[in-house]
């Protein structure tokens, strides 16, 4: 109810857009309806009056239609303005991540060259102090690659480079990276398969992003610990995979909201501070771009469910198509 | 003998760390700091494969390959593109300019940049 109050506060939505009333598109449809409104029954009150002088009616008609015409194209150029703003915050956020990402390499590069060369570090601090800079490069790495993700699914330029694989493998991949991460923690993983399962046809890459935002989720939300579940099947036409948890659920408020962008539902800032809010968002994107579908169930206290689907190859080119 | 990697790299300290790693894993390393040279030298020298950075000075990148691709003396050697370029477009120019893969610089750390060169001579 206060959302749909706001909507209709004029002043406050040309405010957030930051332009002046008379360029707001909100208030100068308002305005056209008004004259729009007001000339009908102008027009109609004249026509009474002045029925034997049609030119009389003619001519206001074709005032109004004037002044419509006006407004229309006011209205317009401030579309323009938005679209171009919108474009330029496009380009600021290409040009800053390609300028990020040269100081970015090197220290990953010099980092990797560092450890290489197996330099000689002692002090246990020092070493760790080591390994923080190596992991706090690659969290800004990812942040990065998040935001360009961002940037290329708005403007519809984003490059899906689709093959033929098996996701099993990639789900194996990605358990057994945290399976070694997680050594300390109470948070199991199990994996279950069915029999036969097909090959599917995407985005690798993606795909692999993709299954370790909804691991990494699984992991994050189990505060207490508790079983990671996955789940391989097939479905018609696709295979679904499906990651349970036994952790604090989503509440019925947040749920509405987890695949928006910039979302952190209430439970995240309590418990933890990273993220931009982006990884469902963009793993919905990216699945929903490949073919297939992405949703979830979630109980409050009990734990959450998500799933998604890919497509499997349309022609069984390749000889055996199942993992 | 070894094999002759020419490295096109405006980036100083990119040019020498990844030049020390592939020195390392016994590659002789040509480097060129921009599009121009980086041409001349692969003209002159005939690598055994090309790195390509593809913002550079004075040529860039694309016209550097469209450059390589249209002499018929040097337009076999593989080309690696080593990028932060990510857009479709950039990547999908490049492709079809015949390059082997394109690399996000960021994405990859040295040991599978190193992988992927020796997967060229295989």
């Amino acid at each position: 109810m206060a959302k749909f109050l706001d909507s209709l506060n004029i002043v406050k939505q040309c405010r957030r857009y930051g332009v002046g009333l008379w360029q707001c598109p909100h208030f100068l449809f308002l305005v056209m309806g008004a004259i729009i409104i007001s000339s009908i029954i102008a027009t109609y009150l004249t026509a009474q009056w002045f029925f034997t002088e049609p030119q009389l009616i003619a001519l206001i008609v074709l005032v109004v239609a004037a002044i419509l015409f006006v407004i229309g194209h006011i209205i317009v150029s401030s579309f323009e303005r938005v679209a171009e703003a919108s474009l330029a915050k496009s380009e600021f956020v290409a040009i800053m991540s390609h300028q990020i990402k040269t100081p970015l390499s090197i220290i990953k590069w010099q980092l990797n060259l560092l450890k290489e060369k197996g330099i000689k570090i002692e002090d246990s601090e020092a070493k760790k102090f080591f390994i923080h800079l190596d992991e706090e490069n690659q969290r800004m790495i990812h942040i990065v690659n998040d935001l360009l993700e961002l940037n290329r699914i708005e403007d519809s330029t984003i490059f899906l480079n689709p093959s033929v694989f098996s996701l099993k493998e990639i789900i194996d991949e990605v358990v057994g990276r945290r399976r070694k991460e997680n050594l300390n923690t109470n948070v199991s993983f199990e994996v279950k398969t069915s029999e036969n399962l097909p090959l599917v046809f995407a985005d690798k890459i993606r795909t692999r992003d993709v299954v370790s935002h909804i691991i990494d989720n699984a992991i994050r939300y189990s505060i207490n610990g508790g079983k990671v579940a996955i789940i391989l099947q097939g479905v018609p036409k696709c295979v679904c995979c499906s990651v349970r948890d036994e952790g604090i659920g989503i509440s019925k408020e947040d749920q509405k909201r987890i695949f928006s962008k910039f979302f952190r539902a209430e439970s995240v800032y309590k418990y933890q501070t990273q993220g931009l809010g982006l990884r469902l968002y963009l793993a919905k994107a990216i699945v929903e771009a490949s073919g297939g579908k992405i949703g979830f169930t979630s109980q409050e206290g009990k734990g959450s469910t998500f799933w998604f689907t890919l497509p499997v190859p349309k022609n069984n080119l390749i000889g055996n198509n199942y993992q | 003998m070894a094999k002759k990697i020419l490295f096109i790299e405006d980036e100083m300290r990119l040019q020498e760390v990844l030049g020390a790693k592939l020195k390392a894993e016994g590659y002789e390393i040509l480097a060129a700091m921009d599009g121009k040279s980086g041409l001349e030298i692969a003209e002159k020298e005939k690598p055994d494969l090309i790195l390509l950075d593809l913002i550079l000075p004075k040529m860039d990148g694309f016209h550097v390959l469209e450059a390589i691709k249209a002499n018929p003396s040097i337009s076999v050697i593989p080309i690696i593109v080593l990028s932060n370029l990510e857009s479709g477009k950039d990547i999908e120019r490049c492709l079809s300019l015949g390059v082997r893969s394109y690399l996000a610089k960021t994405n990859y750390s040295l040991e599978e940049i190193a992988q992927k060169v020796s997967e060229v001579f295989k």
